[in-house]
């Protein structure tokens, strides 16, 4: 029988890996730089300063947060699933693109209407971009990753052409026109401090998402699917409309991603409004072993990361770039996690303990 | 019209050898049972190490031997991670291609003072010892030398799943670890094997077009060709000339996205020019797993252990 004590063990070991490897991570990163000739400690020292340095620091932190947090949820959904979907670029564009459409050609609609109507446009853009790759793999069996990735790509351009064409703000500009106000979303803090109600409704997600996995019957499905298809089929459970469906609800959240950051942000669609933030939902998601909850503050690691590095750029000389590689190896470390299990549960039947390494 | 055709035969070429190459490297370690989305990343990072090697010692080949050390480097973090450790393979390529982007920025910054590009290098695109050859020599010599070796690289892993024991091999541990374990062949030394090879093979890739089509490297250049590279796998039904003719096709179609754009009084918007490759990469997807699905899953190629670590440490688990 497994008793309490041994799944609060299982916890702690699973937090202890997680934190190990970032710390690992934090390492191997560091040891790069000095490769390189940088100062390793003033590179921290200034990419902690730019993220966390001032109060307004922190909130731009804060606010960077949130389209990683329904990136780093969409992944975790479809993981959780069994489904790898590296499309939450492409499908957080179509999102940004769809309430950009909304935002810009609704008018006079009452604030209280507007942010959700646009919200809602951006949800279904980036649940319709996901829905050609699921319908791929369910009708054809055609390789989501290679169906998502793709995607990634024709979005990039589709999008692009629209912000330049028929979109384009007036004069030589990179980005569409200005929302109308009426769909912007309201600020919670006066400059220069930036945070807005796109926090909330990040957080809000990831409850519902918690809700979804584990208090509803096709949460529950999904999670079999994911840990299990071979025994989710025996028992009854439609494994492609689970994986069809997960793949769906992904879409959906990157769509809000990209929503988010128009409505909440940018105030337009711009060129390149993505950037990366698809991307950065895959190590969120695995550090918090896709738990919803832990991806509220897994989000903010990556956050600080992106907000700090620029300060890391301009005062210590190291690229931006070098948060590319910091992630890489978070994943890295979170991949040997096997190994970490191995050694510690060797190291402690040594030390005569009995501890469940589940 | 011929002059058309001749330049798009060649650009095909030129544009396909570079995913022929990965694409090559992702049978290779796809065929031992180990899956690579991160071909995208080796590419990336010896493109990048094709053109340091390059600009540091003038010589272009120094700069080929440099992209293929680096390749077989960034695929040892995956083949240590995926065979050893038993890590998720998926998961693991995706580290690659963070890996390689920030390695390659921060390099850059450090080397050339420069954010996401490089100096411009002394290449290998043309093979002038060719033009001497009557009626055809100038467009033979009009190529890289890295687009021959594709061929030569081509028949040599032919002959290997073919005719050797190491090519059986290969293809038992990709099927069936546990049988290719009991006739005595040590799993992890095949698939550290074929996974350092298609790092090597992803290293001539990046190569191909850092400094076999250009003369310089930028962020974000490689722009998909791995993960085509890895639809090229898929679509050869995991043979070396089934991958290598996807890739010319790819190649093709990248050939005729440039040529389309280079002419002037194009109707249709450069955007919607610029996805040709990617919206066949779909379609031909689409085509090939509709084809194979019909004909019943015996027909595919695809290695029965692919994906599934084979360790020690997941076994304890």
């Amino acid at each position: 029988m497994k008793g309490k004590r041994e799944t609060i063990n299982g916890i702690l070991l699973e937090t202890g890996i997680t934190f190990l490897a970032i710390f690992l991570a934090i390492v191997a990163g560091g040891a790069v730089m000095a490769l390189f000739g940088y100062n390793p400690v003033s590179a921290y020292a200034a990419l902690a300063k730019g993220a966390f340095g001032t109060f307004a620091a922190f909130t731009s932190t804060l606010t960077k947060s949130v389209p990683i947090m329904f990136t780093g949820l969409a992944v975790a959904v479809a993981f959780k699933c069994g489904v790898f979907n590296i499309g939450a670029e492409g499908q957080m564009l179509m999102g940004a693109l769809s309430a950009g459409i909304a935002g810009i050609y609704i008018r006079f609609l009452p604030a209280i209407l507007h942010i959700p109507v646009t919200l809602a446009a951006a949800c279904l853009g980036g649940m319709a971009w996901a829905f050609i790759p699921a319908g791929l793999k369910q009708k054809f069996k055609v390789d989501v990753v290679i169906g998502t990735i793709m995607l990634n790509y024709i979005a990039e351009y589709f999008v692009q052409y629209m912000i330049l064409n028929p979109l384009k703000a007036d004069g030589v500009a990179t980005s569409t026109r200005a929302i109308e106000k009426t769909a912007m979303l309201p600020k919670l803090l006066s400059a220069p401090n930036v945070l807005n109600l796109g926090y909330v409704l990040a957080v809000g997600a990831a409850f519902l998402v918690y809700f979804l996995f584990w208090h509803t019957t096709r949460g529950y499905e999904m999670r079999a699917v994911g840990l299990n298809p071979t025994a989710s089929r025996w028992s009854g459970i439609n494994v492609e409309k689970n994986a069809f469906l997960a793949l769906i609800i992904s879409g959906g959240l990157a769509g809000l991603a990209g929503g988010i950051e128009v409505t909440g942000s940018l105030g337009k669609v711009i060129v390149g409004a993505s950037s990366g933030y698809g991307f950065n939902g895959i190590p969120v998601a695995l550090i918090a072993h896709n738990n919803p909850l832990i991806i509220i503050f897994s989000s903010l690691i990556l956050a600080a990361m992106r907000t700090g590095a620029m300060m890391m750029q301009t005062s210590a000389g190291v690229s931006k770039n070098m948060v590319d590689m910091i992630q890489g190896l978070i994943i890295v470390f979170l991949c040997a996690e096997y190994v970490f299990r191995y050694y510690i549960k060797k190291g402690l039947e040594k030390a005569g303990g009995n501890v469940s390494c589940q | 019209m011929s002059v058309m055709i001749l330049y798009l035969l060649t650009s095909t070429l030129r544009n396909g050898t570079s995913i022929a190459y990965t694409a090559m490297g992702g049978v290779l370690s796809e065929r031992s049972g180990i899956v690579n989305i991160g071909l995208e990343g080796i590419m990336t990072a010896s493109a990048f190490a094709a053109v340091v090697g390059s600009y540091v010692s003038g010589s272009p080949w120094v700069g080929v031997l440099a992209a293929v050390l680096v390749g077989i480097a960034i695929s040892a973090v995956h083949a240590m991670v995926c065979v050893t450790y038993g890590g998720n393979q998926s998961v693991s390529s995706m580290a690659l291609i963070l890996l390689a982007t920030g390695f390659c920025g921060i390099a850059a910054k450090a080397i050339f003072g420069r954010q996401g590009t490089t100096e411009q290098v002394a290449n290998i695109s043309a093979s002038p010892v060719l033009a001497g050859i009557p009626v055809i020599g100038p467009t033979l010599a009009s190529l890289s030398p890295l687009v021959y070796l594709s061929f030569v690289v081509l028949l040599i892993l032919i002959y290997v799943f073919k005719k050797t024991a190491f090519g059986l091999h290969i293809t038992m541990v990709g099927e069936h670890p546990k049988a290719a374990e009991t006739a005595g062949i040590s799993v992890n030394r095949v698939r550290y094997v074929c996974v350092l090879l298609s790092g090597a093979l992803g290293g001539l890739g990046g190569a191909a077009l850092s400094i076999g089509q250009m003369n310089l490297f930028q962020e974000g250049m490689i722009a998909g060709r791995g993960y085509l590279a890895m639809a090229a796998v898929i679509m050869g039904n995991w043979t070396a000339a089934g991958a290598f003719g996807a890739s010319m096709f790819f190649g093709f179609f990248s050939a005729l996205q440039v040529y389309l754009q280079t002419r002037p009084n194009n109707p249709v918007p450069t955007e919607f020019v610029q996805m040709i490759p990617y919206i066949a990469c779909v379609l031909i997807m689409l085509y090939s797993s509709a084809q194979r699905s019909r004909r019943g899953e015996a027909v595919s190629g695809k290695p029965a252990a692919s994906g599934k670590p084979y360790t020690r440490f997941v076994q304890s688990r």
